[in-house]
């Protein structure tokens, strides 16, 4: 099994949690036809909940956007990318495989400028845990950048994850990552 | 506001001619393509729109389900004229450019009369459709990726 | 102003001539489509089966059925809930059985194309066919052109359908802004004899306007691809048809939920004694509808980064506004009218109380995945199928489910037997989407025909449910089947 981390955590605990808060009050609705009312009776109560209801929801939503502005992947919006060198490396997706180097420092900001030379792929970033980290679509005639930082030395995955043709699920490929400074010959470009 | 009602059809026939004949009068280039796609839009909307006024004055029974199936032929005729395969024939030759410019005028009239005989406005809805599809050409309809 | 005119003339096609009444006519397409549901389910256990490594599929096989699956499910799905909506709206707004017999005939010769490109060309680019990959692949070039073709005549089917809405709704209430109920808002709009439309009625206006848009953008994407499929010479912007693709493929599936709202609002009240009104509120909701749903397909295009920035960001604000009026509105409200009802449990109730929870956990599912951050680490995981699996499967269908069972007649169903069956079926399709959303959580990808770990292990488990809920839904279709004999012999329709 694949550890649960990070973003992964967060989105399965918020499921799981609003998930049951709904179901509850879903089987609650439903135990309660036992006890029948006239509508009348209920109807205006109902009104007031849903009214409240809407502010709480609304509420959430305005937080939710709130917060994600700033947390978004893109390059306008990472801090990182603007203020630290990136090492700039290019990746190129085709059916079935990624040209790019096949190792990488660790903790330096990487600059990918990923491109496609045939049909629409993705670029997946796989912890050597098997974790999801980061991802951007190769697209033909399109350069897609990713600004990411690996967190440690290991073995990743580069796994295409759009779906390619018949030798989809095979397109995937090993990353070295080493830390800084200890061969730092292999890589392309300094920015 | 009544005067309104009535001077709405001179109007649009005036902008409308002003919009064919013009090219040939000055011998005006080709507009860029999205604009281009628009001003097509704009030549269906119109023969609709007249012919949703001719219909309103002569009510006749309506309903025969074939118009509906002329409605989304001529819908689908206009997009194959946009291609530019087609665009590629007329576009050298600014006589041959209008007539195709008077066949988007027709086929928007045919349109709205089709809609209109199956029940009253619902020239509403074949606007929309062309209105929509106009709008959605016009955002990269027969043009390619950007040279990077 | 002239006189309006109301004439029923059909002249083409005499759908009563040829002996379809209404229900005979919704009897067999709702027969037709449940068979092919439960035929494409089988296809989705195939592949689950062949995920888990329990048979062997070559990939290319694997990705037609993929594709088969999709497209047949999404097309199916809208011409189900599509005839329920006509079914239950027909004699209120008068529309016309034979524009319904000529949108079933445009769906469905749709499907065949499609399944010959399919089974017979090994068509098999998925059915959001991105391009450029339909025309890079290992299947002949005929299927693609084929396939193209099909989705043309899926689409007409749908716009013959909408146009046909349409048309009622104007002659029932005069235009298409009564038939919205914006005259609740707008007095100057408002009927001399105070007629409102009702919640249905709003639903369909939604459905109308927003399908002749989808369809709209629909055929500009399949004619820009068949231009290419002729002469490739004509040039495609791979982030421009990526786009339509999506404000294609996304809505169409999206309106799916807005048809069957329509019917809940129809349906509910039959077996809570209660009923929806149309007010103000309501009014709103679906204009909040309206506008934002052609707007929500930005969230699928989160992981191009060259998108422009505002449609990121407004494509993430538009999908959470699309949510309000369902959830504040729609589900609310049908909870609030099941709220100490007398409701009367049958097997439609059942089923149409489980689709609103199936649509508010794959609701909630779909929130966090059209969140930006989040959508860096779900899309294109499983928990994409996750997530539509569960408003699809266990929301639409179920609702589709619950229709059938109103429409062959909730009486003398046998208590025990039903249970069963229902235990059955949802413990087959809980299982099955539980083993989606772990297999999302792990980084699975989806549209994948060998799997990373844990992929292959998870998909062995949810084979096994897949199994469950296929003899749950042949049960569950076999007692339909029986119970319509039974009540048609007895001369009792629809109804409790
Ligand atoms: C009856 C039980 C069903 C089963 C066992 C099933 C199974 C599956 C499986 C295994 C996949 C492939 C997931 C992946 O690895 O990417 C899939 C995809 C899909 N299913 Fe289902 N499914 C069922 C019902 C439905 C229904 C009712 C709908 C729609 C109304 C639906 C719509 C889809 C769509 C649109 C896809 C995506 C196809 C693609 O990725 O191109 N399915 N399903
Ligand atoms: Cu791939
Ligand atoms: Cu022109």
């Amino acid at each position: 099994m694949v550890p649960i981390e990070g973003r992964q955590l967060a989105i399965l605990l918020l499921w799981i949690s609003l998930s049951a808060i709904v179901t509850v009050a879903f089987l609650w609705v439903v135990r309660s036809t036992r006890r029948p009312r006239d509508f009348d009776a209920v109807q205006s109560d109902g009104y007031r909940l849903r009214r409240g209801w809407g502010w709480v929801y609304g509420s959430l939503l305005i937080i939710s956007f709130a917060v994600t502005i700033w947390t978004m992947p893109y390059a306008w919006a990472q801090q990182a990318a603007a203020k630290s060198p990136a090492i700039t490396v290019e990746v190129v997706a085709h059916q079935f495989s990624f040209t790019m180097p096949s190792s990488l420092p660790a903790r330096r900001l990487i600059k990918f400028v990923v491109t496609s030379a045939d049909v629409n792929h993705g670029f997946g970033i796989y912890s050597p845990q098997g974790v999801l980290l980061a991802q951007v679509q190769a697209m033909p005639d399109y350069h897609n950048v990713l600004y990411f930082t690996f967190p440690g030395p290991g073995t990743y995955i580069i796994r295409c994850l759009e779906y390619c043709g018949e030798g989809h699920s095979a397109m995937q490929q090993p990353l070295k990552v080493y830390v800084s400074g200890s061969q730092a010959t292999s890589v392309s470009k300094e920015a | 506001m009544r005067a309104l009602q009535r001077a709405w059809p001179l109007a649009l026939g005036l902008l409308v001619a002003i919009d064919l004949l013009g090219p040939l009068a000055f011998g005006a280039a080709a507009p860029p393509l999205a604009l281009h796609h628009l001003e097509h839009a704009f030549l269906l909307v119109s023969g609709g729109l007249f012919a949703m006024a001719y219909v309103r004055r002569r009510p006749k029974p309506y309903g025969d389900p074939l118009w509906i199936l002329a409605v989304i032929g001529l819908g689908t005729l206009s997009l194959v004229l946009m291609l530019p395969d087609v665009y590629g024939i007329v576009d050298a030759e600014p006589v041959l450019h209008t007539l195709l410019h008077v066949g988007f005028l027709v086929i928007g009239w045919l349109g709205g009369y089709a809609a209109e005989r199956y029940a009253p406005k619902l020239g509403f809805g074949w606007q929309l459709l062309v209105i929509v599809m106009g709008v959605i050409t016009a955002t990269g309809f027969g043009s390619g990726p950007p040279v990077a | 102003m002239a006189k309006p005119v109301r004439v029923q003339e059909p002249v083409a096609l005499h759908a009563a001539d040829i002996g379809l009444t209404p229900r005979r006519l919704v009897g067999m397409t709702l027969s037709v489509g449940l068979g092919l549901i439960f035929v494409l389910g089988m296809i989705g256990g195939i592949m689950k089966a062949a995920q888990g490594n329990l048979i062997q599929l070559q990939p290319g096989t694997f990705y037609a059925l993929l594709t088969l699956h999709g497209a047949g499910m999404i097309s199916t799905v809208v011409l189900l809930t599509a005839v329920a909506l006509w079914y239950v709206l027909h004699d209120h707004l008068s529309l016309r059985p034979d524009m319904l017999v000529f949108s079933v005939v445009a769906i469905v010769w749709g499907l065949v194309a499609a399944t010959v490109a399919v089974l017979v060309g090994g068509f098999g680019p998925a059915w959001t066919f991105l391009y450029p990959l339909p025309f890079m692949g290992t299947w002949p070039s005929w299927s693609t052109g084929l396939f193209f073709f099909g989705v043309l005549f899926v689409g007409v089917g749908f716009a013959i359908f909408c146009f046909d809405l349409m048309a009622g709704i104007i002659r029932t209430y005069g235009s298409i802004w009564n038939g919205l109920a914006w005259d609740t808002w707008i007095p100057r709009l408002r009927r001399p004899d105070g007629k409102v439309a009702p919640p249905s009625v709003i639903a369909a206006s939604m459905v109308a306007i927003d399908g002749l848009i989808t369809v709209a953008a629909g055929s500009v994407l399949v004619v820009a691809l068949l231009a290419h499929w002729f002469s490739p010479k004509f040039p495609i912007d791979p982030l421009w048809i990526k786009n339509l693709t999506f404000f294609f493929g996304h809505t169409i599936a999206n309106l799916a939920i807005y048809v069957s709202a329509g019917v809940i609002y129809y349906i509910l009240p039959k077996y809570t004694g209660r009923a929806f009104h149309t007010n103000k509120v309501y009014a709103l909701s679906w204009a909040i509808s309206l506008f934002f749903v052609p707007w929500a397909w930005p969230h699928h295009l989160y992981m191009d980064f060259v998108q422009a920035p505002w449609l990121q960001v407004g494509g993430e604000a538009s999908t959470y506004i699309a949510t309000i009026p369902a959830t504040v509105v729609t589900i609310f409200g049908s909870l609030l009218l099941v709220y100490r009802s007398d409701m009367r449990w049958r097997p439609g109730s059942t089923l149409f109380l489980a689709g609103i929870l199936g649509w508010l956990v794959g609701g909630v599912a779909a929130m966090l995945d059209a969140t930006i951050p989040f959508n860096a680490v779900l899309h294109n995981t499983l928990w994409v199928p996750a997530h539509f699996h569960t408003y699809l499967l266990g929301g639409v269908f179920l609702f589709v489910l619950g229709f059938t069972s109103y429409f062959v007649g909730e009486r003398q169903t046998p208590g025990r037997l039903v249970k069963a069956i229902e235990w059955t079926f949802f413990t087959g399709l809980v299982g099955f989407l539980l083993m989606f959303y772990a297999g999302g959580i792990e980084g699975v990808p989806r549209r994948e025909a060998v799997q990373p770990p844990p992929g292959p292990i998870l998909a062995d488990i949810a084979t096994g449910f897949v199994a469950i809920l296929l003899v749950g839904l042949v049960a569950m279709l076999i007692e339909f089947w029986v119970r319509a004999k039974r009540n048609a012999a007895n001369g009792e329709a629809e109804g409790l």
